[in-house]
């Protein structure tokens, strides 16, 4: 059994007559009844960073809210470590950061974390202790005394983080923990992810991210419209063989792949150079021989494996009609 | 940062937990209570509403110069109603963003989450929130006792007294430095009258004018126990702006208490209770003076320590009810009662709300 | 800095606006109508009516009001208070001798009242402006009541409405004695609130109470050393006796025109027809004499109040009438208050001694024609109430002679 199990779990919301959809005002003659989780069965291994990905509206940010006791399933069960759901020895080790959160403005920084520690419970030397521990670890060592009204959105993700990891919190979750940071707040995010693992935490996140995932998670489960449409690790779910072969070659004019172009995948000239997609290994050396033939350069080689993101979107696309808007936020 | 001890046992048996440290269970309502009153002391509408009341007791010397006989009555009066005034002010205005923001903003997230009942953060929020009203109400009493006091040092007579001396010859004449004197009379009489406030809200100290002004102030603590759970409890369903209409329709009500009870007495008494309509009126306002808050009941004991402040309580004795003056006995049960009930409603309602 | 070239305008600033012709028809626009809500504003305003006086103080009913300050109640009180000391207090043109406009007056003070039952200045305010001021004496009466009934043992609203009725309605009678006798049983009356019981007993014609009563008045000043009251007490006394003097003499007058048909030209027909008693005035000065006793010993008052009353000119039923106008019999100034002593002019006792004289001889020639002989003694004549000597000289009566004089003045 894992740490965190689901079983079942469903979401169920009344909306109400008057609503807001795809941008415009829409009325309705019943009360509607939209799903946000249909009987989502996950569950997630001890000491691995499991991510929850899946296009806007799909029920990640549910199903954390779930799990944390901030909603009630109406239907289903959750454990967490073996304990139902709003356990109090279950919350005190474990950390939660939300989405785009708000805390309270008015505090500084260790003021914050000091209140936090209190409400789990630490003695005030730990918390002495701890907290410029955390800051230095989030890198707000020097914010400490300012009030969090003054912080910008990527100091606030840090602290959030903070406080997450306050009460040194066997899992973490983590709802978007990367949005509105910038590249190298995101590269500490990742660090910080994988120290967790390194120090066998298990870390459940839920991220729009791909390419972040991609680097760090063990699990994916891959969440849409509120079901779930696949659950493994990374390496499974993605097929191991080579899909393609990407080639950028320079010093050739562009009539000596005359041949081969059509039976390339893609084919693009540039003032950079030229560079071709080949399907198949033999294909591919076959450009590099023309290549080196006629006195070229080849500027690179490189075989690609299938990405996170094209599953992704191929697994997204399958089934439904969805629409385009939902498609273009998913593959951010 | 240390390991879990039993981390080589999580796959075989399930997770087992180790003993590690508990979940507080006692320290969580001060945390949230302190940081409440934190919040609430760094929102500028305290400061507004407290400098608003400061300034009415201050004016209380001109408010003296438009009356005749009855001054100290004036002045007294003013100040009291003030302090209840300006305490359900603090209550409506602070109390209704209080839960209301957190929820709006997703403060209460990251509360969530951590291990603490939703019950203990309501507590918390409301006892901050009182803790935050007793705090002005104390400072206004003490403020309003000591412009009290200082009218009673620093008026006309006493400072002849300061300021004349009668020469070896009998004459009167002014001491040697009039301006240092009078400075060093104000500065000390400032301080000693706000020292006497203190101490006359333990009732220790009282002159005439002062007496009973702490019980008074108690009555209004009491009050303000009840409107404050009734703003956590709106608080913790509506927005902000119906959480204030509720409450002010609740303090209204309460203190009409007495008047709907009556109504229903009246439909008895002229026999109009015939009917269906009358006999739903007259059970529907019956059970409405026993549900809505008896607030008047502290403003008749307010009014009651009122005349006996002005008069002394043989006074009292002597023109309304013999026994001496005190609260009624059923006052503090009766508001913690109903307090609780209160605050248990709003936990109620709180602890299966699904927070957007 | 800003430049009013139309290009050259910061866009948002107030002076874009006259970048486009469109701004310009709008801010013309704008004018026009601020101008047209002034005027016409400016029309509803000199239409506007001050409020007359009564207006601006007229309140809705007590009950109701009550209800509305929802439990603030001693602040409203106080506030509505000072409201009517602003508009009443001095302001005589706003008496109304019609009285119109006096039950919204009286509602203001009412709703005070039930505001604040024990607001005791309250109902003195509002009886001063409705009865002292305005005269309209049966609503500070209603007003007063109020008072009692809520206060019923503070002095305040009894003593006020006792003096009303006397003082200004001018109706002293028992209701009024009531009234003070109530506001004297509240412990914090002060002592000048009996001295009005006194007053009425004047004013109502019970003579003989109210000098027992100053008299005590007098006894008790002079047992506090209170100098001020014992001048007042006496000043009271005195006058009392006077106007009693003053009643019975109009009495016997009035009845002389009664039945002798035609008015008397002076007290003596009075006198010598029977309808006045003799005078002994001897008795005055044992009162006197007494009253001197009293600052000597500052002691025992009591029974010296009783040894005063019997030998008071009332209870021997004598009267003393100082006629310092002759021609006017109605008018009567009975004694003069001299160096803190009451004594009796030469003049009334001239002419009470002539009086006397006359008495005595009348009953000597009677008993001489009787009995052919004069009287061995005054005694002897056994006259039901023999008259007293007024200069306490003791008459003089030789039984030889039958003459009678008194060794003081022997020439009458």
């Amino acid at each position: 059994m894992g740490i965190i199990e689901t079983r079942g779990l469903t979401k169920t919301y009344v909306r109400d007559f008057i609503d807001v959809e795809h941008g415009r005002l829409r009325f309705h003659l019943w009360k509607r009844k939209v799903s946000a989780l249909r009987n989502l069965n996950l569950s997630v291994e001890p000491g691995e960073i499991f991510g929850l990905l899946g296009p806007n509206g799909a029920g990640k940010t549910t199903t954390l809210k779930i799990l944390m006791g901030i909603h009630f399933p109406t239907s289903g069960e959750a454990t967490i470590m073996g304990r139902p759901l709003g356990d109090r020895e279950v919350k005190s080790r474990i950390g939660f950061l939300p989405e785009n959160p708000y805390f309270y403005d008015y505090l500084t920084g260790a003021e914050f974390l000091n209140f936090y520690g209190q409400l789990y419970g630490m003695p005030r030397g730990e918390r002495n202790r701890k907290i410029p521990e955390l800051l230095e670890l989030v890198g707000l060592s020097q914010a400490g005394k300012l009030p969090l009204r003054g912080y910008s959105k990527g100091m606030n993700q840090r602290i959030g983080l903070a406080q997450a990891l306050l009460n040194d919190p066997e899992i973490v979750f983590l709802d978007e923990p990367q949005s509105g940071l910038d590249p190298l707040g995101r590269k500490d995010i990742r660090d910080i992810i994988l120290r967790l693992r390194e120090q066998k935490k298990t870390v459940f996140f839920s991220s729009h991210i791909l390419s972040d995932a991609e680097m760090i998670c063990d699990r994916v489960a891959i969440l849409v419209k509120g079901e779930l449409r696949n659950i493994g690790a990374l390496g499974q779910l993605l097929s191991a063989g080579i899909k393609d072969y990407e080639i950028v070659v320079q010093g050739v004019s562009g009539e000596v792949f005359s041949a081969l172009r059509p039976k390339m995948k893609s084919y693009l000239e540039s003032s950079d150079g030229i560079m071709l997609m080949a399907p198949d290994e033999e294909l591919a050396r076959e450009a590099v021989r023309i290549t080196l033939d006629n006195h070229g350069r080849l500027v690179s080689f490189n075989p690609r494996r299938e990405t996170l993101e094209e599953y992704f979107i191929s697994q997204v696309r399958s089934g439904d009609n969805i629409p385009q808007q939902a498609v273009q936020g998913a593959g951010k | 940062m240390s390991v879990a001890a039993d981390s080589q046992n999580m796959h075989d048996s399930g997770y087992q937990m180790s003993q590690r440290r508990r979940a507080p269970v006692f320290s969580v309502i001060p945390s949230i209570s302190l940081n409440t009153f934190r919040e609430a002391v760094r929102n500028r509408i305290l400061y507004i509403i407290l400098i608003f009341a400061l300034l009415l007791m201050a004016s209380s010397g001109i408010v003296r110069d438009l009356t005749i006989a009855a001054h100290d009555r004036v002045v007294r009066d003013l100040g009291l109603a003030a302090i209840n005034f300006f305490g359900l002010a603090v209550a409506i205005l602070v109390g209704i963003n209080l839960v209301y923001n957190e929820l709006d903003k997703k403060s209460i997230y990251t509360i969530v989450s951590k291990p603490v009942s939703r019950w203990q953060f309501l507590l918390g929020k409301y006892f901050g929130l009182l803790l935050t009203i007793y705090v002005n109400i104390l400072i206004m009493g003490v403020f309003f006792l000591g412009v009290i006091n200082y009218q009673d040092r620093v008026n006309e007579d006493k400072l002849a007294e300061v300021l004349w001396h009668q020469n070896a010859s009998g004459q009167y004449e002014q001491v040697q430095h009039p301006t240092l004197t009078y400075t060093k009379y104000v500065a000390t009489s400032i301080v000693a009258s706000a020292g006497q406030g203190i101490a006359n809200l333990f009732g220790a100290m009282t002159t005439p004018r002062t007496q009973y002004i702490n019980g008074v102030i108690f009555a209004t603590m009491l009050e303000l126990a009840i409107i404050t759970a009734f703003a956590i409890l709106y608080s913790s369903f509506s927005t902000p702006i119906l959480s204030a209409i509720f409450t002010i329709m609740t303090f209204i009500a309460g203190r009409l208490n007495q008047d709907i009870w009556a109504y229903a007495m009246e439909l008895e008494k002229k026999g109009l209770r015939g009917t269906m309509a009358g006999n739903i009126k007259y059970y529907l306002s019956l059970g409405a003076s026993h549900v809505v808050p008896n607030l008047g009941q502290y403003r008749e004991s307010a009014n009651q320590l009122n005349q006996a402040g002005y008069h002394g309580v043989q006074w009292v004795e002597m023109i309304s009810r013999p026994g001496g003056i005190s609260l009624p006995a059923g006052i503090l049960p009766y508001t913690i009662f109903y307090t609780a009930a209160i605050l248990g409603l709003s936990v109620l309602i709180f602890r299966s709300r699904n927070f957007k | 800095m800003k430049s009013r070239m139309p290009q050259a305008s910061p866009p948002g600033s107030f002076w874009s606006l006259f970048d486009r012709p469109g701004g310009w028809v709008f801010f013309i626009c704008f004018l026009g109508a601020v101008a047209g809500a002034l005027l016409t504003q400016h029309q509803f305003v000199k239409g506007y009516k001050e409020k007359s006086w009564v207006e601006s103080l007229t309140l809705p009913r007590p009950e109701y009001v009550k209800r509305l300050v929802l439990g603030y109640d001693a602040v409203s009180a106080d506030l509505l208070f000072m409201r009517s000391v602003q508009a009443f207090g001095g302001i005589y043109e706003n008496a109304d001798p019609a009285g119109h406009h006096y039950n919204a007056i009286f509602n203001y003070f009412d709703v005070i009242s039930e505001l604040d039952p024990h607001f005791l200045e309250a109902y003195a305010f509002g009886n001063m402006v409705m009865g002292d001021e305005s005269n309209r004496y049966d609503l500070a009466l209603l007003y007063l009541k109020k008072g009692q009934w809520n206060n019923w043992r503070a002095y305040q609203p009894w003593y006020d409405a006792a003096y009303i009725k006397v003082y200004g309605a001018k109706e002293p009678d028992n209701q009024a004695k009531f009234f003070v006798r109530q506001a004297i049983k509240s412990k914090d009356a002060p002592d000048w609130v009996g001295r009005l019981e006194h007053m009425i007993d004047e004013q109502s014609g019970q003579f003989d109470i109210a000098m027992l009563g100053w008299l005590q008045t007098y006894a008790n000043s002079v047992d506090h050393g209170d100098k001020l009251v014992a001048g007042i007490a006496k000043n009271r006394f005195a006058t009392t006796i006077n106007d009693w003097h003053k009643k019975i003499l109009q009495d016997a007058a009035d009845k002389y025109k009664k039945e002798q048909g035609k008015a008397a030209n002076s007290l003596d027909e009075v006198a010598q027809a029977g309808y006045l008693p003799a005078i002994p005035i001897c008795d005055l000065n044992l009162l006197q004499q007494n009253l001197s006793m009293f600052q000597a010993m500052q002691g025992k008052l009591s029974p010296y109040v009783e040894q005063i009353y019997e030998s008071s000119v009332v209870q021997k039923g004598g009267i003393l009438p100082n006629v310092t106008r002759p021609d006017d019999p109605y008018v009567l100034i009975c004694m003069d208050v001299k160096d803190d002593r009451m004594v009796v002019t030469q003049s009334t006792r001239e002419m009470a001694t002539v009086q006397n004289l006359k008495a005595w001889r009348s009953a000597i020639a009677e008993f001489y024609k009787a009995n052919n002989r004069y009287p061995s003694s005054l005694d002897e004549l056994k006259m039901a109430l023999p008259p007293s000597d007024p200069y306490c000289a003791g008459w003089k009566y030789d039984p030889a002679s039958g003459i009678i004089v008194t060794p003081a003045r022997e020439d009458l």
